[in-house]
């Protein structure tokens, strides 16, 4: 019995190491966040500020830095990359999930083969487009090019999400006179209903990290959403990191409670997605 | 139209959105980019001028370009390494069970929830060359003697962003990896406990054959999305030191909006599109096939 005592002494020593590597940048930002600005270069870092020093927030949120409208922008772009990835996703799901037709290997093939490239391999073009089309500094430009991305694998998510609904319910609203319409509404949707919430998120997220898209596609300071501002702020304000560490923390804010929502299913879906069919 | 025809072409519908989509917003500029990698491009008129193969024979005569793409390899290969091994290791210790350890699976999931811009821009502050974090530790355990500027560095900048991706890609790389883990049969240990074999033995005769699949296959799909790093590096360094951190995927970037020479670029692009379809493809085998037979 020593012996097993003695391991697991070992292992919780070892998690408790994982965690700290894991964790401590995240610390780092929350405490910096609330710190003035004297207390940003004392060494030793203190990792509880003296004062909680809320003033960081408001003053990046407003004033020169406008947080504001970056927040707005990528509340906008996420939303509506959101919107179309989960409206194309679930049709092309349910196809490939509920019918058996030539191609259809091929084309899950291409939706997995789509997600390998970086964007920035086609940003040269795509840039080149959306000058020829008078969409530079547009909402739209930037939701169209992030649906291209997040498209494919909210369509695979999707379909891992509508397998794992058995078909035999819908089979016996149409028999007890649905239409195929009918029971994917009131049958399938309801039970699919968290996967559909998961991989919709999933999108949203994507579209929030972007960076490649807005820094090519938008010039004016009012286009700019949340990542590209960040670059920016960091760049213009070096040593101001208590300001810095804020902004950062906001624009975390609101995909981490997302995340909190869906990180079971997400996990799910992509760890089982990646390794096996 | 009849239900039968119906039937047949009802799926092809379905996928008519999402296709058409792709097709001219993915698929369009993928061939735009083809056709400018053998192009001169005039970036303020769009004009394509057809030269051949004159890009690729610069980036083949081209020092600059051979080391980087001998850097990105190295980066790759350091940054991969740095992934499978501590992020197999996370999720060996997840399979151990005790107390709390929902809450440890829960905990090493929290990096991937920051978008990687964010992680780059906390991990330049602790890094930063005066009143950084990571400076002050190592002085205090007298690790080292003065603080480094560890992203204004040649060497050390190397390390710390492939360190960085490394840590916003652990959180998934351990949650795949302990699902290959949990797919080995319980039984399979208790009756090598009952033959009487010890810890170390169950680990190399069924941990290690049993997740060598998912290792494999995760192994390929890491390269792959960190041969495809832009955010991490971009925002640390955006190349730099001169081109100490620059990889292909950098590169391609700066040929195309620092000296806007798509052409350069987009042949760039060709070839990495190149690399990564012969990673894609060695992924789709493994992951199509059946059994233990790799």
């Amino acid at each position: 019995m020593n012996k097993n005592l003695a391991t697991r002494t070992i292992v919780f020593i070892l998690i408790i190491g994982v965690l700290i590597f894991m964790l401590f940048p995240f610390v780092v930002m929350i405490s910096t966040a609330f710190k003035n600005l004297n207390e940003v270069s004392i060494w030793p870092p203190k990792w509880i500020p003296e004062v909680i020093n809320w003033k960081n927030f408001s003053d990046v949120w407003k004033g020169t830095v406008d947080l504001k409208t970056a927040f707005k922008n990528s509340i906008i772009v996420s939303l509506a990359t959101m919107g179309l990835c989960t409206i194309m996703g679930c049709l092309g799901a349910y196809s490939v999930s509920r019918y058996n037709f030539k191609g259809k290997k091929a084309f899950m093939f291409l939706m997995i083969m789509t997600q390998m490239f970086s964007a920035v391999i086609l940003v040269a073009p795509m840039f080149q487009i959306v000058k020829l089309l008078g969409l530079l500094d547009t909402h739209i430009s930037l939701i169209i090019a992030n649906t291209a991305f997040a498209l494919p694998m909210t369509t695979w998510l999707l379909t891992g999400y509508f397998d794992g609904v058995s078909e035999s319910l819908e089979e016996a609203a149409m028999i007890d006179g649905c239409s195929r319409l009918q029971a994917v509404r009131k049958i399938l949707v309801p039970v699919a209903a968290p996967g559909i919430l998961t991989s919709g998120l999933f999108s949203f997220i994507m579209a929030w990290n972007d960076l490649i898209f807005v820094q090519r596609f938008t010039t004016k300071v009012e286009m700019r959403t949340l990542t590209i501002a960040l670059v920016n702020y960091r760049g213009a304000f070096e040593t101001y990191w208590n300001k810095t560490m804020a902004a950062s923390l906001i624009s975390v804010i609101p995909v981490f409670i997302l995340f909190l929502f869906v990180q079971k299913y997400l996990v799910k879906g992509l760890s089982s997605g990646a390794v096996k069919e | 139209m009849n239900i039968s025809t119906k039937k047949k072409v009802t799926p092809y519908l379905l996928l008519l959105p999402a296709t058409i989509f792709m097709a001219v917003v993915y698929i369009y500029p993928l061939i735009l980019t083809f056709k400018y990698s053998v192009s001169e491009v005039q970036v303020l008129t769009q004009e394509a001028t057809f030269v051949g193969l004159e890009n690729f024979k610069k980036i083949f005569s081209d020092s600059t370009i051979k080391s980087t793409i001998f850097r990105t390899l190295k980066w790759v290969a350091m940054t991969v390494s740095f992934k499978m091994i501590i992020g197999t290791f996370i999720a060996i210790l997840m399979t151990v069970k005790m107390k709390g350890s929902k809450i440890y699976k829960f905990l090493v999931l929290v990096p991937w929830a920051i978008p990687t811009v964010v992680v780059s821009i906390i991990w330049s502050w602790i890094f930063d060359g005066n009143a950084g974090y990571l400076n002050y530790y190592l002085m205090k355990f007298h690790i080292i003697s003065e603080p480094i500027h560890w992203l204004a560095n040649r060497g050390t900048s190397f390390f710390a962003t492939g360190l960085v991706d490394a840590w916003a890609g652990l959180s998934l790389v351990s949650m795949i990896m302990l699902s290959g883990l949990n797919s080995i049969p319980e039984s399979l240990y208790e009756a090598a406990k009952v033959d009487g074999a010890g810890a170390f033995k169950r680990f190399t005769n069924i941990t290690i054959p049993g997740i060598r699949k998912v290792f494999l296959i995760t192994t390929i799909l890491t390269t792959i999305w960190t041969f495809n790093s832009y955010n991490i590096i971009w925002v640390l360094t955006e190349g730099g030191p001169i081109d100490a951190t620059t990889t292909m995927i950098i590169k391609i970037w700066k040929e195309a909006f620092d000296k806007f020479d798509f052409g350069m670029s987009s042949a760039l692009s060709v070839l990495a599109f190149l690399i990564l379809t012969v990673l894609s493809l060695i992924y789709w085998k493994y992951l199509n096939s059946k059994g233990e037979g790799i």
